[in-house]
């Protein structure tokens, strides 16, 4: 009796710490939101969810997205430009601020895809003053849950002003160090979304890891003038802030961390073995 | 007769600590211990290049070998 009663304990501790958490991860899943509400129905067919992360799987070329007159086109030939654009000094980016923001009408989905289109992330905001959210609903783009994006992937974006629409607008995205382009249009054929797709397989030399914080705005009325960063924009406006988390292979096994990896060491062995005080001899 | 000089290396110690601090700086940025941040890195930098300067000038020193000429003058043993 008291054997059969040990058994029956441990069966509970075990089906307590293996089941009981997955079947509540399994309720939490029913929870996500539904991210196909953010896809336009002429791109939907090329979506699907084939490793049961709440986030659609891609399958298809994706959407290209339409320039305005006035973007920026400089920065993607000229490297000078571009060093220059993606704030090098790191000027302008607050690193004590962990949380994340989107305001304005601005709404939409991003997803981050790996190479083989696999999802990796999803983002999404339905405009106003709240801040962009994650699948499960949570708030998204915080130091703490950052929007993961792999370096070898592709990038998807969905995005409207509806019920606004901007004219002779002008905006802005960065990412400290890493990305940056501007651009703008008069919209005289009165658009409110857009749609696109950035390739960073086929755009970056090589993967690398790293968490940075990006920042964008898009303000409506601006002129045909780049947008410059402002403490506060124009009205009205879209205007956010996130922390985006840049993933890929083994960190150790990238350029950079390989890189990081090799001072390290050749760092470490020299201020041990060259750079110690050392007694010697001296004739006298 | 030979003396003990006490030699100090803070330039090599700062240079050294130059490269070991932008090593440190950017392992911890690919690892996302840190965010990725030039300045962080130019103060990684600098900072352990003052750590290793402070080390090259005042860490205990390595010990000499035997004075020259100390094995000549050793009586031979059979």
């Amino acid at each position: 009796m008291r054997k059969r009663l040990e058994k029956l304990i441990i069966l509970g501790a075990i089906y307590a710490l293996v089941f009981a958490p997955a079947a509540l991860a399994q309720d939490g899943d029913d929870e996500t939101v539904d991210l196909m509400q953010f896809i336009p129905a002429q791109f939907q067919d090329q979506f699907e969810d084939r490793n049961d992360d709440g986030i659609p799987d891609f399958t298809g070329e994706g959407p290209t997205g339409r320039e305005g007159i006035w973007d920026d086109a400089v920065g993607e030939v000229d490297d000078d430009a571009f060093l220059a654009a993606v704030d090098p000094e790191g000027t302008g980016f607050d690193l004590g601020d962990d949380g994340s923001s989107l305001t304005g009408p601005c709404k939409g989905v991003v997803i981050s895809y790996d190479s083989d289109g696999t999802s990796v992330d999803a983002m999404f905001d339905t405009g106003g003053a709240g801040p962009p959210r994650g699948v499960d609903g949570a708030q998204k783009g915080t130091r703490g849950n950052p929007m993961e994006v792999d370096t070898g992937g592709i990038l998807l974006y969905f995005g409207s002003s509806q019920p606004a629409t901007f004219h002779n607008h002008q905006w802005f995205l960065k990412a400290q160090g890493v990305f940056k382009d501007n651009g703008g249009d008069p919209n005289p054929r009165d658009k409110n979304r857009n749609a696109g797709s950035v390739n960073f397989g086929e755009l970056l030399p090589f993967e690398f890891t790293a968490i940075v914080k990006a920042k964008g705005a898009w303000v409506d009325e601006f002129g045909p003038n780049e947008l410059p960063e402002m403490d506060s924009y124009p009205a009205p406006n879209c205007v956010g802030e996130i922390w985006v988390k840049f993933v890929g292979p083994n960190p150790l096994l990238t350029p950079p961390g390989i890189l990081a990896m090799l001072l390290a060491a050749a760092g470490f062995t020299g201020v041990l073995f060259n750079a110690r005080p050392a007694l010697s001899w001296r004739e006298g | 007769m030979a003396e003990k000089e006490l030699q100090r290396h803070p330039v090599r110690g700062a240079i050294w600590g130059l490269v070991l601090g932008l090593g440190v700086g950017l392992l911890l940025m690919v690892l996302y211990v840190m965010a990725a941040s030039i300045p962080t890195l130019i103060i990684f930098g600098v900072v352990f290049a003052v750590l290793g300067g402070v080390w090259g000038a005042f860490a205990p020193p390595k010990q000499a070998g035997p004075a020259p000429g100390a094995m000549a003058t050793e009586p031979a043993t059979e």
